[in-house]
C-alpha cells in the first residue's frame, strides 16, 4: 500500500491531516489516574467524552462560530468535568474494584439534556448532562440563597421571573446499574431501540433497560460448568447500529458470532459465526494470542463489521462467514518481535477500531503514537503520528514510516526505535466530518482535514 | 527506564524496545530473546522452537505468579501453555511406525529395558524409590545442568497457579510425569541376566543423560534426542512380562 494521506469521503480520498487542538499536560511524569482510557463522540460530534483510569469523565463540546474569532469555531473545549466511579472494594471477594473508566456510550439525545452511560469493571451509570444559563429570582417566600423568609416580612406578592445568568453545566447521576457482572465489564452498547443497552463483560452479556437498574437480562453466556474448560472469552460486543434484534460479539480466539433476541431468550447459539480458518502452516506459539479480537465495531451502515486483533484490522461483510473481506496489516514489522512483546505484555493490549462518517476509511492506533488509516476504496494507507514535537498547530503531518530494514530514508523510524510504551489505544472519529480525536496516554490529540480547518 | 504503566519491571525486555535508544545490532549482542524471535519467525529447526518454548513457558509461569490478572489474558497465556505443551511433547514423541517390525519393537537392552519396567513400576506406585542405588553413570559431569534446570518444571497447572487454568492429566510421555526423583532413579542394574538380549541389541541405548532430556526436553536444552517412544515400551513391557 502506498503511503498517501488518507481519509477523505468517496472521491476526495487525499486529506491532509492537521493538527487542531490538544489537551493534556506537557509533564514528564504522568499519572496514572490521568491517562485516558476511552474517548467518544456523540451521535452529532457536537460532544466529544474522554473517560480516565482515575474514574473522571471530562466532556468537551465543540464551540459555535464567533464573529470576532473566525477560527473558534470547531474546536473542542472543556464543557463539563465529573467523577464517574470512585475505587471501591469487593469484601466478599477481597477484591479491588478500580476506578478506571472502561467505556463511554452517549444515549441518543430526546430533549435538551444529553446522557451517556459511563462503566467501569463492575458498575455501570447513567449520567445527565443539562445546561442552565437562567436563574429564577423573586420567589415569594425563599430568599435569594435558597433559605425560607420570615412571613412577617412578606408585605406583597411578586411574580418570579427568570434572569440570565452564567452557563452553568450540571451533571446528575440518573441511574446506577450495579451488580449485574460477576466478570470485568469490556464492553456497553446502546440499542437502536433507545430503550435498553447491553453490558458485556468477560463470559456474559447481560440487556438492560434504561429505566430498571435492579434487574437486567442474561443474554450471553459462555461460562463452562467447569472453569477448568474455559479457553475462549468475551472480548468485546455491540448492537447493529439500525436492527434492534442483532448484536455482536468478538473472542479471544478471533472468531465474531452474530446473535439474534429474536431467537431465543438466551443467545448462546448465535446465528451466524464469522471466523478465518488458520493457515496451520502459520501457526506459532502466539498465534492464538494475536488473533484474538480487541474490537468490533459495525459499520455506520450496518452491513460491515471492523474488528482489530493484535497485528490487523479486518472488514467483514454480514453476509460472508467464512473470512473478512478485507484486512489490513497494521504493524506487521513486529511479527518478528512477539517474543519480546510477550516478555513486556504488550501483545495482551488492546487497541480500538474506528470506521469515518462515510465507512470509506477506518482508523486504529499503534505503537510510538503512531495511528493508521486505511482507504477501504482506494487501499492507501498512511501513518501519523500524535506528537506534540512534531506536530504544529495547523500545520500538516507528514506521513511516517516504520523502516523495517534495508534502505532507511531520512524521518524513517526504525522498528527497534519505536518506543512501546506510548501508544494509541483509543480513538474515535467524528460521525459526520473528518474530525478525528486519538487519546495518547494523558493527552487528547483532535485533528482535522486540512480543508476543514482552513474552512473555519 | 521507562516502564509501561502497571507492568512489572522487566530489565531484559524493556531495553530492546525503550525509544531512543540507538543501538548497533550484531547477532552476538543480540537478547537471547530477539534471536529466538527471528529464529521463530523464519521456522527454525525443532530445537530452537523447543528452547524457545522453554522460554516462553518459563515467561508464562512469571506472569502467572506476578500479579492478579485479567481473565482474557489468564485465557491466552494458558493456552498458549498447552499449545507450547502440545507443540513439545509433539517434538519429543516422533510419529508411531506404521508397520510394527521386531527389530523395532526391542529397541533396547535388556538393562535399559529393566530401567524403564522399574522407573514405571514407580510411577505406578509398585515400587519404592527410596532404596534404589543410585546410578554412577548419571553423574553431574555427565549432565549438570538437568537436575538443575528440572527444578525449574512448573507444578502442574491449575493445581497450584491459577483455578482457571486447565488441569491436564498427567500421561505417560507428557513432561508432567517427569520429576527430578525420576531422573534420579535411573539405575544401571542388570535384572534379567539370564535372557539373551544379544539378539535385540542394536543400538547402544543412550546415555541416562540423553534419555533424560529426551523425557524432559522442557529441562534440558542441549541434550540429543532419542528416538522412542512409548507404544514400543508398552510392547516391550509384553514380551518382558511374558518371559
Amino acid at each position: 500500500m502506498s503511503q498517501k494521506p488518507v481519509g477523505g469521503p468517496p472521491g476526495e480520498e487525499e486529506v491532509d491531516w492537521c493538527l487542531y487542538q490538544l489537551n493534556g499536560t506537557t509533564e514528564f511524569e504522568v499519572s496514572e489516574a490521568d491517562i485516558i482510557s476511552t474517548v467518544e463522540f456523540n451521535h452529532t460530534g457536537e460532544l466529544l467524552a474522554t473517560g480516565d483510569k482515575g474514574g473522571r469523565v471530562v466532556i468537551f463540546q465543540r464551540e459555535p462560530e464567533s464573529k470576532n474569532e473566525p477560527h473558534s469555531q470547531g474546536e473542542y473545549n472543556v464543557y463539563s468535568t465529573f467523577q464517574s466511579h470512585e475505587p471501591e472494594f469487593d469484601y466478599l471477594k477481597s477484591l479491588e474494584i478500580e476506578e478506571k473508566i472502561n467505556k463511554i456510550k452517549w444515549l441518543p439525545q430526546q430533549n435538551a439534556a444529553h446522557s451517556l452511560l459511563s462503566t467501569n469493571d463492575k458498575t455501570i451509570k447513567l449520567w445527565k448532562v443539562t445546561e442552565r444559563d437562567k436563574r429564577p429570582e423573586g420567589y415569594n417566600l425563599k430568599d435569594e440563597e435558597g433559605k425560607l423568609k420570615d412571613l412577617s416580612t412578606v408585605t406583597s406578592l411578586q411574580v418570579p421571573v427568570l434572569k440570565p445568568m452564567d452557563l452553568m453545566v450540571e451533571v446528575s447521576p440518573r441511574r446506577i446499574f450495579a451488580n449485574g457482572h460477576t466478570y470485568h465489564i469490556n464492553s456497553i452498547s446502546v440499542n437502536s431501540d433507545c430503550e435498553t443497552y447491553m453490558s458485556a463483560d468477560d463470559l456474559r452479556i447481560n440487556l438492560w433497560h434504561l429505566a430498571i437498574t435492579d434487574r437486567s437480562f442474561n443474554i450471553v453466556d459462555i461460562k463452562p460448568a467447569n472453569m477448568e474448560d474455559l479457553t475462549e472469552v468475551i472480548t468485546a460486543s455491540e448492537f447493529h447500529p439500525n436492527h434492534c434484534n442483532l448484536f455482536v460479539y468478538s473472542s479471544s480466539k478471533g472468531s465474531l458470532r452474530l446473535c439474534d433476541m429474536r431467537a431465543s431468550a438466551l443467545c448462546d447459539k448465535h446465528s451466524k459465526l464469522f471466523e478465518e480458518p488458520e493457515d496451520p502452516s502459520n501457526r506459532s506459539f502466539f498465534s492464538e494470542i494475536i488473533s484474538s479480537v480487541s474490537d468490533v465495531k459495525f459499520s455506520h451502515s450496518g452491513r460491515f463489521m471492523l474488528t482489530r486483533d493484535y497485528l490487523t484490522v479486518k472488514v467483514w461483510d454480514l453476509n460472508m462467514e467464512t473470512k473478512p473481506i478485507e484486512t489490513y496489516q497494521v504493524h506487521d514489522y513486529l511479527r518478528s518481535k512477539l517474543c519480546s512483546l510477550y516478555e513486556n505484555d504488550c501483545i495482551f493490549d488492546k487497541f480500538e477500531c474506528a470506521w469515518n462518517g462515510s465507512d470509506s476509511v477506518i482508523m486504529t492506533g499503534a505503537y510510538n503514537n503512531f495511528f493508521r488509516m486505511f482507504d477501504r476504496n482506494t487501499k492507501r494507507d498512511v501513518t501519523l503520528e500524535a506528537s506534540r514535537e512534531s506536530s504544529k498547530p495547523r500545520a500538516i503531518l507528514k506521513p511516517r514510516r516504520v523502516c523495517v530494514g534495508g534502505k532507511r530514508r531520512k524521518d524513517d523510524i526504525s522498528v527497534d526505535s519505536l518506543d512501546f510504551t506510548k501508544k494509541i489505544l483509543h480513538t474515535a472519529w467524528h460521525p459526520a466530518e473528518n474530525i478525528i480525536a486519538i487519546a495518547a496516554t494523558n493527552n487528547l490529540y483532535i485533528f482535522q482535514d486540512k480543508v476543514n480547518s482552513e474552512m473555519h | 527506564m521507562i516502564q509501561p504503566p502497571g507492568l512489572p519491571y522487566l530489565p531484559s525486555l524493556c531495553g530492546p524496545v525503550v525509544a531512543g535508544v540507538k543501538r548497533k545490532h550484531p547477532d552476538d549482542h543480540r537478547g537471547p530473546l530477539e534471536v529466538e524471535a527471528k529464529k521463530e519467525s523464519q521456522e527454525q529447526a525443532p530445537s530452537s522452537r523447543s528452547n524457545l518454548g522453554q522460554t516462553l513457558l518459563r515467561l508464562s509461569m512469571d506472569k502467572f505468579q506476578l500479579r492478579p490478572q485479567s481473565l482474557l489474558r489468564q485465557v491466552l497465556i494458558t493456552n498458549t501453555l498447552n499449545y507450547i505443551k502440545e507443540k513439545m511433547h509433539l517434538e519429543r514423541t516422533p510419529a508411531p511406525p506404521q508397520e510394527p517390525r521386531l527389530e523395532l519393537l526391542l529397541p533396547l537392552t535388556a538393562q535399559s529395558a529393566n530401567n524403564f519396567l522399574r522407573e514405571l513400576e514407580v510411577i505406578l506406585g509398585l515400587r519404592a524409590t527410596q532404596d534404589e542405588p543410585p546410578d554412577p553413570s548419571w553423574s553431574p559431569a555427565s549432565a549438570p545442568d538437568v537436575s538443575s534446570d528440572c527444578r525449574q518444571i512448573p507444578p502442574p497447572l491449575g493445581a497450584s497457579v491459577c483455578p482457571s487454568v486447565r488441569v491436564e492429566e498427567p500421561t505417560l510421555g507428557s513432561f508432567e510425569t517427569m520429576s527430578n526423583r525420576y531422573l534420579g532413579d535411573l539405575v544401571p542394574d542388570d535384572f534379567f541376566p539370564d535372557i539373551d538380549t544379544s539378539d535385540v541389541e542394536r543400538d547402544p541405548w543412550p546415555s541416562p543423560s540423553a534419555l533424560a532430556s529426551s523425557y524432559g526436553a522442557v529441562c534440558s536444552l542441549e541434550q540429543p534426542r532419542a528416538e522412542w517412544d512409548w507404544t514400543e515400551l508398552d510392547q516391550i513391557l509384553e514380551i518382558i512380562k511374558g518371559s
